[in-house]
């Protein structure tokens, strides 16, 4: 597997799938200085959308990552749903969530996101704000290495720097 | 902090996915060196 997370969500973008790009590379999207693995979006749970999300996902191959390893494909019916849907793609993890934190869908997060110019497509990304806000609750030792690393990104963008 | 500014967010991405690459090859060198039976000091 070669790793180009640019070019899977450049896939999902281009397939025209309705998302809002959540977690570290939101953050990175947004200049956090942090590396991450993963893809994760929130999708639209419309059965046009998740159609779409699955045609992207089947093309490079997902499968459900789980401890068995049984290399189950995504379903339908799993993306409709509030779940969290974890694939291994052939250009990476990709994290489908139906839903995050206190069940904030696709719909619920709208309001907290920024639209951003990505590959000739507009991205939708969570704010930082609020991937601050949701890091918080969180008490790992790594979530809060994470929070504290955001909230410095806030601070600079406040501060024009 | 500032540098990250400066790029796009296709350069950011981008930079995220080198240094991604970069990590995961490391790691997997480690485990190889974990992995590697003792040499023989005799």
């Amino acid at each position: 597997m070669t790793q180009d997370l640019s070019l899977l969500l450049r896939d999902l973008l281009q397939a025209g799938v309705e998302l809002i790009l959540v977690g570290g590379l939101a953050a990175v999207a947004q200049g956090a200085p942090v590396t991450t693995f993963d893809v994760d979006i929130v999708h639209r749970r419309s059965a046009d959308n998740v159609d779409r999300l699955l045609g992207v996902v089947n093309r490079l191959g997902a499968y459900v990552r789980e401890p068995a390893n049984r290399r189950l494909p995504p379903t339908r019916e799993g993306l409709l749903g509030p779940g969290h849907n974890l694939l291994v793609t052939s250009l990476g993890p990709l994290d489908c969530l139906g839903a995050i934190e206190r069940g904030l869908d696709f719909e619920k997060l709208l309001p907290r996101t920024t639209e951003l110019v990505f590959g000739g497509h507009l991205l939708r990304v969570l704010q930082l704000s609020a991937l601050l806000e949701l890091k918080e609750e969180w008490t790992d030792e790594e979530s809060k290495l994470r929070a504290a690393i955001l909230r410095r990104t806030l601070l600079s963008h406040t501060n024009g720097e | 902090m500032a540098h990250l500014r400066s790029l796009t967010v296709e350069e950011r991405l981008a930079l995220n996915d080198a240094s991604a690459r970069t990590v995961l090859e490391l790691r997997a060198a480690f485990r190889r060196t974990l992995e590697k039976p003792p040499e023989n000091t005799r």
